[in-house]
């Protein structure tokens, strides 16, 4: 069987399959970057991450203050810690074929982005236990600004571990029970048809039974579709999109009171790329 | 025994997977075919536990067939074991799974605690907060978590599973628990079904419509807002920084006003949280503690995710950067094409003209995509994101297919130059977009990163061949 390769005992312990417990079990097996319908949003393990604060999960927003005298911290924005940027600008074409440029919006003044905490703090995730220079906006700021936004302020945060000291184990003031999940889809049945986007394939998969077509392209059916057959012909193989508008007795795909009632049975297992009940 | 120093409970981070089941999935092996790396893995049969229910102990340890649904169509859940781990003296090797003759005269005591709080984080009540404990036990029955909240009505609970310790035997006698999911149902606040201007649906006979797609009615709609609570978005409101990203995901109606997302007050069964551990033992005390969550099933069992909650907990243990020399090429080669093995399987399972933004019988924008967020966060032209026709299915898996062999035969690796930076998902150009990971969503909304740590290692794995003293960049 393939898996990474942890590099010390610690690691690998974050791989320790117990006996008995199928791969399925495992943290190599869930998906991080995130999604409404997963077992986890792990982005809420880095929320806690500065003494004194509190972060939106997936955003550099200051949602509480812990600490009396960090209180002109409140919904303010995290611009820099430790000198790297947080946030990024966001440049393309506005029409196609068009010049490069920001891409400001009305509500994006700034063309400003917020970059995932995961890859930005593990920068600085090593001086846990130690203060660092945290630059926030000056003021409140409910639009996203530019890491080079000129009106700011300063404050020496103390970074905390992500893991109780020694162990793999995420740490215990870090993250509450229930606070992976609170950020998920309420119920995750929903998030099923209500996504419509198909980036978390390997967990809800999208395009299945697939199989070169008479005209060499690719045939299969849309997960969803209530029709699916591992066995159809090729010429009845057909991707139907979701349809916009939705309507509650869609004749082809599994509906939300389907998903609520009936999940178990109507979603199936994708095996070697093939439906199975 | 020596004397233990400390003690974990392994591993240290275990997931469920909910199903309604009576049996839990039986254990499986997933294994690469060495003559097609990019074949689908094979589920072998693994050794698994068969608890008897009436003791709590072990009653086989055998290979069984491996289904993922029982005969009535129920699916059967994923029920992690997690075992009692310790040491007698401070080196990395000295861990072992200690079983009862390492606890002779000692007392051990779990405790577990979970929580459901999706309705808190919309609504910030904290008497929404779904929580519940077993307390602290020794026995080997099963320990139910009853999840409770302020706003609930009075003497109502979601099942949020049970945890068991099990009950250590001279055939088996090693120390673990074993945590069992909820069977994956709907809870909800009102027996008949409201609409979004709070008025009751009725049925062709003119009578209240009964919700149907409740499991039980748990919450006090008198107590709390979470019945019809509104989250609003633009454009009649201003939004709002405090929203889940993406906002409104939760089962609801459109309201009055555009914008407007009416909640039906929907509660599921999922839950996360911790099992500690208390060890009185030689005059001291000695604890621990794990974490678990209960999710969805994993409905394509024999593939994995690109980017995942190990890869984030690697990086944040051991950095962002990878030392060349605590690898040999050979573990650099297996994890590099771990990583793109992954991405292959992940896209073997989307559509990716659809993904592309291809037009779909002729109409534009009929999915999700990034090129419908590109254009919707940014204003960005609206473009496919790779040329039209070199996006089926079947030829982008030919692609990943090609990447592997160049990775194998040390060919020049053309492709590290098209791997993403994490710092560059605000590159929307034409070329920004081409990178990979292609057509998926990153955690920040943008376009999917490896993890640092990811991204150097295929790096450093594609560029053996040529000098790794020469490749030195900064992920």
């Amino acid at each position: 069987m393939t898996r990474p390769t942890p590099k010390n005992r610690t690691a690998k312990q974050l791989l320790h399959r117990a006996d008995g417990n199928p791969p399925s079990s495992l943290p190599d097996s869930a998906i991080s970057n995130c999604y409404p319908g997963l077992e986890f949003d792990f982005r809420n393990i880095w929320r806690r991450i500065f003494v004194g604060i509190e972060l939106h999960e997936a955003d550099c927003y200051v949602t509480q203050v812990n600490d009396d005298t960090l209180t002109r911290l409140l919904h303010c924005r995290l611009l820099k810690v430790d000198g790297h940027d947080m946030t990024t600008v966001l440049r393309g074409p506005r029409v196609a074929g068009g010049p490069t440029v920001d891409l400001a919006t009305p509500t994006n003044p700034d063309a400003a982005w917020f970059m995932e905490w995961s890859n930005s703090l593990s920068r600085v995730h090593d001086k846990a236990g130690t203060k660092v220079t945290c630059v926030f906006t000056a003021e409140p700021s409910n639009i996203e600004r530019r890491p080079d936004w000129p009106h700011t302020q300063v404050a020496e945060l103390e970074i905390r571990s992500l893991f109780e000291q020694g162990t793999p184990v995420i740490a215990r003031d870090l993250v509450a029970p229930g606070d992976l999940t609170q950020s998920l889809c309420s119920p995750w049945q929903n998030d099923y048809r209500e996504c419509a986007c198909y980036y978390w394939a390997s967990s809800r998969p999208d395009f299945v039974d697939v199989e070169a077509g008479p005209d060499g392209l690719s045939a299969g059916f849309n997960w969803m579709d209530r029709q699916l057959d591992a066995n159809a012909p090729l010429a009845k193989r057909e991707y139907l999109p979701d349809p916009r508008p939705r309507t509650p007795t869609d004749p082809v795909w599994i509906t939300y009171d389907e998903l609520f009632q009936h999940w178990q049975k109507l979603l199936r297992f994708i095996v070697g790329g093939k439906s199975q009940d | 025994m020596t004397k233990l120093t400390e003690i974990r409970i392994l591993p240290p981070l275990a997931i469920a997977r909910l199903g309604d089941a009576a049996e839990p999935v039986n254990n499986y092996d997933l294994e690469v075919s060495a003559n097609h790396p990019l074949g689908f893995r094979a589920i072998i049969e693994a050794p698994t536990l068969v608890i008897d229910e009436e003791t709590g102990a072990i009653a086989a340890r055998e290979c069984r067939p491996v289904t993922f649904k029982d005969p009535d169509g129920r699916i059967r859940p994923v029920a992690p074991f997690l075992e009692l781990w310790g040491r007698t003296g401070p080196g990395d090797d000295d861990w072992r799974h200690l079983t009862m003759h390492d606890l002779q005269g000692a007392t051990i005591r779990w405790r577990a605690t979970v929580g459901n709080i999706k309705v808190f984080r919309r609504t910030g009540d904290v008497h929404d907060k779904v929580e519940a404990t077993t307390g602290w036990f020794s026995a080997h029955a099963r320990m139910p978590l009853e999840g409770r909240a302020d706003n609930f009505l009075a003497g109502k609970h979601i099942p949020l599973g049970d945890v068991r310790y099990i009950r250590p035997t001279e055939q088996f006698p090693q120390i673990r628990v074993r945590y069992t999911p909820a069977h994956g149902y709907v809870y909800g606040s009102s027996t008949f079904v409201k609409k979004a201007d709070g008025t009751y649906a009725s049925d062709a006979l003119g009578y209240l419509q009964a919700d149907a797609n409740l499991r039980d009615v748990v919450y006090d709609s008198s107590k709390g807002r979470w019945l019809g609570f509104n989250e609003p978005i633009p454009p009649n409101t201003p939004f709002l920084p405090t929203l889940t990203i993406p906002p409104q995901i939760f089962a609801g109606q459109a309201g009055p006003n555009n914008g407007d997302w009416i909640s039906s007050g929907y509660l599921d069964d999922e839950c996360d949280g911790m099992i500690e551990v208390e060890l009185d033992i030689g005059g001291t005390t000695l604890r621990s503690f794990a974490r678990l969550g209960a999710g969805p099933p994993a409905f394509a069992p024999d593939s994995y995710p690109i980017r995942t909650v190990y890869d984030e907990l690697e990086q944040a243990l051991l950095g962002p950067t990878v030392d060349p020399a605590q690898y040999t090429d050979d573990e650099l080669q297996a994890d590099a094409e771990e990583i793109l093995r992954r991405a292959f399987e992940t896209v073997r399972l989307m559509n990716t003209t659809i993904m592309n933004g291809n037009a779909y019988d002729g109409k534009l924008d009929i999915g999700s995509t990034m090129v419908r967020q590109d254009c919707n966060d940014a204003a960005r032209a609206w473009e496919t994101i790779m040329a039209p026709t070199i996006v089926d299915n079947l030829a982008v898996q030919s692609l990943h297919q090609n990447i592997v062999a160049v990775l194998r035969s040390g060919a020049p690796p053309w492709f590290t130059s098209t791997l993403r930076k994490f710092d560059e998902i605000g590159d929307l150009t034409d070329l920004g977009r081409r990178k990979m990971p292609g057509m998926m969503r990153n955690a920040d909304g943008r376009y999917l990163c490896l993890t640092r740590r990811q991204y150097e290692k295929i790096r450093l794995a594609a560029t053996r061949f040529v000098s790794r003293a020469a490749t030195k960049e900064t992920p």
